[in-house]
């Protein structure tokens, strides 16, 4: 499914002209089914009312009239125009891909969540059929265009996994959340006291949850199993598993055990709110906790084998969402003992807060220590790490300007007597917080980054020459270019020869950098010929 | 402790891992072991918005109506103050015009926890005051500590 170089065929138009007319025509194809499915929905939607009174009036019988009989015949008409056309430039060109990327995701979108909907409300006693003709009309479109990105001869050659996988991604990302809730849902049922448990049953409600568990959890075995988006290897695929199985997944994990750990240590430390209060957060937590591990742990084992890159991303996304969780987490340390220094006239004291701060903390530091391992510098010339210690570095001092400022801000408050009394710790105690976490993350990632690109000009070897011009033949140059560059470090210019006609014996890398070995210049020329021939030939100063 | 591959320790983590110890250990040694603050002079507008706050708080409305205006009292409808988790109050400014004052106060909510800590916000609220026989009474408070409405701001 990988892209494939563009097919020259009938209707093919120079450059920009082609490209602007296939841009218009998808985007106005785009459009023109979107319109016609609410149309087609609106009318269906009508034939399933079966209770007059919930029918709305004729004015929206009359837009719906008119998107499905104008809006659907367009689009049948423009669709059949470029599909006749989808045999040459149309079909290699990104627009096509796009086309049914957006197309494809809005339907699956659209679908899911009108019949998800439904089955919901179904449970609660509501019948919706306005979602079921929506849910219809928009599976017919999804499946329309499944058929089209899988056809024989004319399935896109740009972009052809992305649907696939934002699918994969939309299906997990509702599974979870239908999971969490149905979880969430039975836990609280199981912790809270019976007399704070009032409104809709419980057990409806974890239904309800549990019809989107199972909806997102088809979408996602569908393109993750069947589509076959698990055996896609790098590019999008890639940043999609980081995205949403390490990121996302990780952050969900973490942020339901911090939050059990804080609703724990205010039960053990902190009795000053009702059972009813402290308990509320700890069934979510659970949820959150449990089912992200899974969906975490699942993910990691996949990226273990994928490509170094992601192996690394993962590393690098997981040692960030742990150092956002004890920066934080330091931040409300220092608040709270910036509170505890002033006594308030009345409310809770610092103890919730800081037990919150100690929780973030617990949780964050170790994700942080056991992803980044300091100390660790086998990849410090790795371009994921350069990255991302630029910008966590970066981000944290950005973060800490803001918050000086705002310190800066109450000072000048108070100094300035604006009316703004009080205590000044008071009103500074959570931007400085904020401030110190900040600016200990950021010295330390800049110290790290001193030390990377320190290390990696002591190993870098010395640059002779700074810029090679390398003319050699079509066959044998890209190989020569980069066996230059690595052996010298300089930029190369690459020119082929004209004059050597057939493919003549190659000549190797190894003996090109050979070549250049102890060649010392602001500007090389080096000439290969047939027979292995190699020219080195320095060039002086003046001829800069 | 960690160590480069100079073989050279990292100073720079070891000083913030030490800060953060530190920190944390001060924290929890200065805010599980700092009592009450001293309750202010009842007869100053302060002292009694503070016993005010602390009576609605804790749920006891009938002591916050005490240091309500005798008037206000005489025509009260009872409103349901709050909410109060995670709330905190102190005291920004006392201003006394003869038989009326105005005390300023910071309202701070914190709230939530998990992996970002507490998220949190604060706010200027101000309480007004008249002498009533003698006695600094309230006349209007924040919505969020009135008991009867006709005291909210």
């Amino acid at each position: 499914m990988s892209g494939t170089a563009p097919v020259a065929g009938r209707g093919a138009q120079p450059g920009a002209q082609g490209t602007v007319r296939r841009v218009i025509v998808f985007l106005l194809l785009y459009v023109l089914v979107d319109v016609a499915a609410v149309g087609v929905s609106g009318l269906l939607g009508r034939l399933l009312e079966t209770r007059p009174e919930f029918l709305d009036g004729s004015g929206s019988l009359a837009l719906s009239l008119a998107f499905a009989l104008i809006g659907l015949p367009l689009a049948l008409v423009l669709w059949w125009f470029v599909w006749r056309r989808l045999d040459g430039a149309d079909r290699s060109s990104v627009a096509w891909g796009l086309y049914l990327a957006a197309i494809l995701t809005t339907a699956l979108v659209t679908f899911t969540v009108s019949l998800l909907g439904m089955f919901a409300d179904l449970i609660a006693g509501t019948w919706s059929p306005d979602r079921l003709a929506t849910g219809i009309t928009w599976l017919l479109v999804w499946a329309a265009h499944r058929w089209m990105w899988s056809h024989r001869t004319k399935s896109p050659l740009h972009l052809t996994a992305v649907p696939m996988v934002l699918g994969a991604a939309y299906g997990l990302g509702v599974g979870v959340s239908g999971a969490v809730g149905a979880l969430a849902v039975l836990f609280g049922a199981a912790i809270m006291p019976v007399h704070a448990q009032i409104g809709t049953p419980w057990w409806v409600i974890a239904l309800q949850s549990l019809v989107w568990f199972v909806g997102g959890a088809l979408v996602w075995w569908w393109h993750w199993a069947r589509e076959r988006v698990l055996r896609l290897r790098g590019g999008f695929a890639d940043v999609a598993l980081v995205l949403t199985g390490i990121l996302a997944a990780g952050a969900l994990t973490l942020f339901g055990i911090g939050t059990a750990l804080y609703v724990g240590l205010r039960a053990a430390f902190d009795r000053s709110a009702p059972w009813d209060d402290l308990l509320d957060p700890l069934g979510p937590a659970l949820a959150a906790a449990g089912i992200g591990a899974v969906v975490w742990v699942y993910h990691r084992r996949i990226a273990r084998e994928r490509s170094t890159a992601t192996r690394g991303a993962t590393r690098l996304v997981e040692a960030g969402l742990g150092l956002i969780g004890a920066a934080s987490g330091l931040g409300v340390v220092i608040n709270a003992l910036l509170a505890a220094l002033s006594a308030p006239l009345a409310g809770s004291d610092a103890r919730a807060l800081l037990l919150g701060g100690v929780a973030a903390l617990v949780v964050g530091a170790p994700v942080w220590w056991l992803s980044w391992r300091p100390g660790r510098e086998e990849d410090a010339g790795a371009a994921g790490r350069r990255i991302y210690l630029v910008a966590v570095f970066g981000v944290s001092a950005v973060v800490a300007v803001v918050a000086l400022l705002t310190v800066g801000y109450r000072i000048f408050e108070i100094m300035l007597d604006t009316g703004a009394g009080g205590s000044l710790i008071e009103r500074i105690r959570a931007p400085f917080g904020l401030l110190v976490a900040t600016a200990l993350v950021a010295a330390y990632h800049f110290a790290v980054w001193r030390r990377d690109r320190a290390a990696l000009i002591a190993e870098a070897p010395r640059k002779t020459i700074d810029r090679v011009i390398l003319i050699a033949g079509e066959s044998s140059s890209p190989a020569l270019e980069h066996a230059v560059a690595a052996a010298t470090g300089a930029t190369v210019t690459r020119w082929m020869r004209a004059d050597l006609g057939q493919p003549a014996a190659e000549t190797s890398p190894e003996a090109v950098a050979t070549a250049l070995a102890g060649v010392s210049a602001h500007r090389v020329v080096v000439i290969t010929g047939p027979g292995g021939h190699i020219e080195v030939i320095p060039l002086a100063e003046s001829a800069r | 402790m960690n160590e480069t591959t100079a073989g050279k320790p990292d100073r720079t983590l070891i000083f913030v891992i030490a800060t953060v110890a530190a920190l944390v250990v001060i924290a929890l040694i200065v805010v599980f072991t700092r009592g009450q603050g001293e309750p202010l002079d009842e007869s100053t507008p302060a002292g009694v918005v503070q016993r005010y706050t602390q009576a609605v708080i804790a749920g006891d409305d009938e002591t916050a109506r005490g240091y309500l205006s005798s008037h206000i009292v005489a025509e009260c409808t009872t409103a349901v103050p709050g909410p109060f988790d995670g709330m905190r109050v102190t005291l920004a400014s006392t201003t006394e015009h003869g038989e009326s004052a105005d005390v300023g106060v910071v309202v701070s909510y914190s709230g939530g926890g998990g992996l970002f800590g507490q998220s949190g916000y604060q706010y200027d609220e101000t309480f007004r005051l008249v002498r009533d026989d003698g006695a600094w009474r309230i006349t209007a408070t924040p919505w969020e500590f009135a008991v009867c409405s006709e005291t909210s701001l």
